[in-house]
């Protein structure tokens, strides 16, 4: 018994030494990266399954990939609106990927998490040359940075816009929407081809994303010059009402509609109108609709024009990444000008560089052509931490609304002050 | 920290200096000095043949320029009109083009940080200076940066790996005790058996739970992972005083009733009504499995689309309604849709407790002349009840766990309250919401230390109430 008693001590022992032990290279972490394009490196992507957009961004990393046969890659998609919280659970564990696929205001929820004192994502800033940079449009770039860090390379825009049916137009003998179209001749468009099954508008009255352009269109902003937060601003209450009352009053948007639903309508050719973006657009013309595009309208009581709000996405790098010069080799070229100019081309994807703002071929695509005149008008969607928490706040405020709980007026403030608090 | 410094090279009018390691990862800070310099010109920076960038030099003032703050920009750059005796930060137009200012012809000091500069093999620099029209001078030499790209620490995992090693001993040692202690007992080797199966469950749900404990006492925060602070009763004080903390406890408390009530009492009466002869038994038996069978995120979702406002019930209601939209609604709704989720576990449980009822007592019964009623309340339901009891307790406690069902058809709304639960939010999808939407890591464990001190106060309660562990032996 006593040797084995020993025994056992002995193995004890040597367990409990062991188990502060296991772990190596932990003591201050320092390691040094290499800067040659080569190693592994894994890539998030959040493009939609199966989409065109998915098809061509494959493409140019296989056209990377041949021109670094010694980098193994490995690309995943992550759904697009899982995407933030995908990453800093990946992060924290130590498993980030290279690159990752962002919106800036994803950017704005990611960029202020630190991980003992580290942020998640390299600051980028010290990695291009000022002439590298100047090839972005500033605001492109501005809606990278975080505080003063630059936290991803521009790649893309997007904002919504109007979209109809061309063939619902032409049966009711309506004209089709122009820029001079206000939101009276939006409305009565709407309820002239109304009837049935067939609905005038479809649009997700309870997602803010799509309301934000209205609400410029009657003066109101998210947040003033310096950035506080101005939800129940100017015109907001009155914007708010507008849009619900699309639904509620009005009655030419179904009740319910989402934006899965939105897309559902105007493929099988109910909805006559429908606010979205350019990244449904293949998918509207792949299913043979004679779909047009046009700025939205001009809101009539104010004069202002609806304007988007532009989002921007780009290619980040995690701070983790020991293969970050092969990580932002991969980012420039995805945001190269002939990759870009692909992608813009076959998938509508919007571009930031400013080169192709005024190239032949794009210009020659009505459509991209008319996307990129929305753009324009638009305003950049703040990268901030405000305006990451607008989307949780928002809803609540427009739920209210929506079932009468409260004033469009009393919601706005009450979603104001929350937004306040949170900011703070 | 390596300092790199290439000679200084004169030349008639330009004299440059570059350090390697002053200005931190990728870049490096190029000193110029211009003597006599007088006029505008620009001074330009090539490297690897390629313009990287340019300060304008303007005889003059600086006027609405702005000049940002070291850090701000990009790459910062600095002037000096006393050959580097105090720099200023350079100005910027609303390009970010940089503009050094001087007031007279002298020497003019300009200083750039250079961004993007190789760190594996030296780059060549050249730097040039240009009047309006023509260039004056140029400097070529070679640069490389020196910094080393500082990557964080991988995950420490050594708190977590000691603390498990620990525990992981110390139960091993108490065994090894209790074994020695047990020496002369028939039974010893029983202890070899259930060490395992302890093991496991100490490190895979005591230890999760002693974490989350230690972290509720912490300020732990998303944006201060690892820098976390004890705040002592912080969290728990924001959890009772937090707006919507009894509402939501209330509405928890709604859901796990009603459904462990349903899925007991539909359950049984199901299991009951399939023990008797039924032609096609088996298809029945089969139908209503299938809600256990098809994974419950798919049937979830299936139930979301067909109450839809255009979804299948709406179509067969020839109605629009959004069952979703009013609180009581969609609570509702969510109740229905995880009682028809939850009858099927509890039908095939009773189902088998049932059987293993002996048919002779029910024949004696028979025999005797008591009604199907009294054989019921006197035969089948005290038998079953070694098996209900545990099993209804098992119900409570995965029904007011329940997440995947709210967060997937409602995802707690409709959300009517700023910053509280939404409407048919339970406490395990409000934790969720505080953890992984607001980051309050330390609060969320807070949330989670009382939902786990609830339901080991119910059920504590309720074994000894219902003598559960009694009936079963």
């Amino acid at each position: 018994m006593a040797p084995a008693k020993s025994s056992l001590s002995i193995i004890l022992t040597l367990l409990l030494l062991s188990a502060g032990c296991l772990s190596d290279t932990l003591d201050d972490g320092a390691v040094t990266s290499t800067e040659e394009v080569s190693g592994n490196l894994v890539i998030w992507s959040t493009y939609e399954t199966d989409s065109k957009e998915e098809e061509a961004f494959l493409d140019s990393v296989s056209a990377w990939q041949k021109l670094h046969p010694e980098v193994e890659l490995e690309v995943t998609s992550k759904p697009f609106y899982q995407a933030v919280q995908a990453y800093k659970i990946a992060a924290l564990g130590g498993e980030a990927p290279d690159l990752m696929r962002f919106s800036n205001d994803q950017l704005g929820s990611i960029a202020p998490v630190r991980d003992r004192g580290n942020p998640l994502l390299e600051d980028l800033r010290p990695w291009l040359t000022p002439a590298q940079r100047s090839v972005w449009d500033p605001i492109a770039l501005e809606s990278m940075r975080y505080d003063d860090a630059l936290m991803a390379i521009p790649v893309s825009q997007d904002c919504v816009s109007l979209f109809f049916n061309r063939a619902l137009f032409d049966e009711a003998g309506i004209n089709y929407p122009d820029e001079n179209w206000t939101t009276a001749d939006f409305l009565s468009a709407a309820q002239e081809m109304t009837f049935g099954e067939q609905v005038g508008l479809s649009i997700p009255t309870k997602d803010p994303f799509r309301w934000f352009s209205l609400n410029s269109g009657y003066g109101g902003s998210l947040f003033t010059a310096s950035g506080e937060a101005n939800l129940d601003g100017n015109g907001s209450a009155d914007a708010l009402r507008f849009w619900l009352d699309l639904e509620l009053k009005h009655e030419i948007v179904p009740t319910g509609t989402n934006v899965e639903t939105m897309k559902q309508q105007f493929l099988s050719g109910k909805a006559a109108m429908i606010i979205d973006g350019p990244w449904h657009w293949p998918t509207y013309t792949a299913a043979r609709l004679d779909v047009g595009q046009a700025l939205l309208p001009i809101v009539e009581e104010t004069g202002l024009r609806m304007s988007p709000m532009v989002g921007y996405k780009g290619w980040a790098v995690s701070k983790q990444s020991p293969n970050k010069e092969t990580a932002i080799s991969m980012a420039l070229y995805l945001s190269s000008t002939e990759v870009v100019k692909n992608a813009a081309l076959e998938t509508m994807t919007m571009p930031v560089l400013i080169n192709l703002y005024d190239d032949p071929d794009i210009h020659s695509d009505v459509a991209l052509r008319g996307f990129i005149a929305q753009a324009r008008i638009g305003f950049p969607a703040p990268t901030s931490k405000g305006m990451s928490a607008i989307y949780d706040i928002l809803p609540t405020a427009i739920e209210n609304s929506y079932i009468g709980e409260m004033s469009t007026q009393a919601a706005l403030t009450a979603a104001n002050q929350q937004l306040k608090e949170e900011m703070q | 920290m390596a300092v790199f410094l290439l000679p200084v090279v004169s030349a008639q009018s330009l004299d440059v200096q570059s350090d390697s390691s002053a200005a931190g990862f990728k870049r490096v800070r190029v000193s110029v000095e211009i003597d006599s310099f007088s006029g505008n010109g620009s001074l330009e920076f090539h490297v690897r043949e390629t313009f990287h960038s340019a300060v304008i030099i303007i005889q003059g003032q600086a006027g609405e320029m702005s000049q940002p703050l070291v850090g701000e920009w990009y790459d910062d750059c600095w002037t000096s009109n006393n050959s580097g005796l105090n720099w200023t930060g350079i100005h910027r137009d609303e390009n970010g083009q940089a503009h050094a200012f001087y007031s007279s012809s002298q020497t003019l000091s300009i200083r750039c940080d250079l961004t993007g500069i190789s760190q594996s093999k030296e780059d060549n620099l050249s730097v040039r200076l240009f009047d309006e029209n023509r260039e004056l001078d140029r400097f070529d030499s070679s640069i490389i940066a020196l910094t080393a790209d500082i990557l964080p620490p991988p995950p420490d995992s050594r708190p977590v790996i000691f603390a498990i090693g620990s525990i992981a001993l110390t139960i091993i040692a108490l065994f090894g005790y209790l074994r020695w202690k047990d020496r002369k007992s028939m039974n010893r080797h029983g202890l070899a058996f259930v060490l395992p199966a302890f093991l496991a469950l100490v490190l895979l749900s005591f230890y999760p739970v002693a974490y989350g404990m230690v972290l509720s006492f912490t300020d732990a925060h998303e944006e201060s992972i690892g820098d976390e602070e004890f705040n002592g009763l912080e969290n728990y004080l924001d959890v009772f005083t937090s707006g919507g903390f009894f509402r939501v406890l209330f509405f928890t408390l709604v859901w796990t009733f009603t459904n462990v009530i349903f899925h007991v009492g539909i359950g049984g009466a199901l299991a009951m009504l399939l023990q008797q002869k039924v032609r096609g038994k088996l298809a029945y038996r089969t139908l209503l499995l299938l809600p256990w069978a098809i994974p419950s995120y798919i049937s979830v979702l299936v139930w979301k689309g067909m109450f839809h406002p255009e979804g299948l019930v709406n179509v067969l209601l020839g109605t629009e309604t959004d069952f979703f939209s009013g609180v009581t609604e969609a609570q509702t709704m969510v109740i229905l849709v995880n009682i028809w989720l939850g009858v099927p576990f509890m039908m095939m449980s009773i189902s088998g407790a049932l059987q293993s009822i002996p048919e002779d007592l029910h024949e004696a019964a028979k025999v005797e002349g008591v009604s199907d009623w009294a054989r019921l309340r006197h035969i089948t339901i005290p038998l079953l009840k070694p098996t209900v009891v545990p099993l209804a307790l098992m119900g409570f406690i995965w029904t007011f766990n329940m997440f995947n069902v709210i967060f997937l058809l409602t995802n707690g709304g409709p959300q009517l309250w700023f910053g509280e639960p939404g409407g048919t939010d339970i406490l395990i999808t409000y934790v969720y919401d505080v953890a992984f939407v607001k980051g309050e890591l330390g609060l969320a464990a807070a949330w989670s230390v009382v939902i786990f001190i609830m339901l080991m106060a119910f059920s504590w309660a309720y074994t000894k109430g219902s003598k559960a562990t009694e009936a079963a032996v």
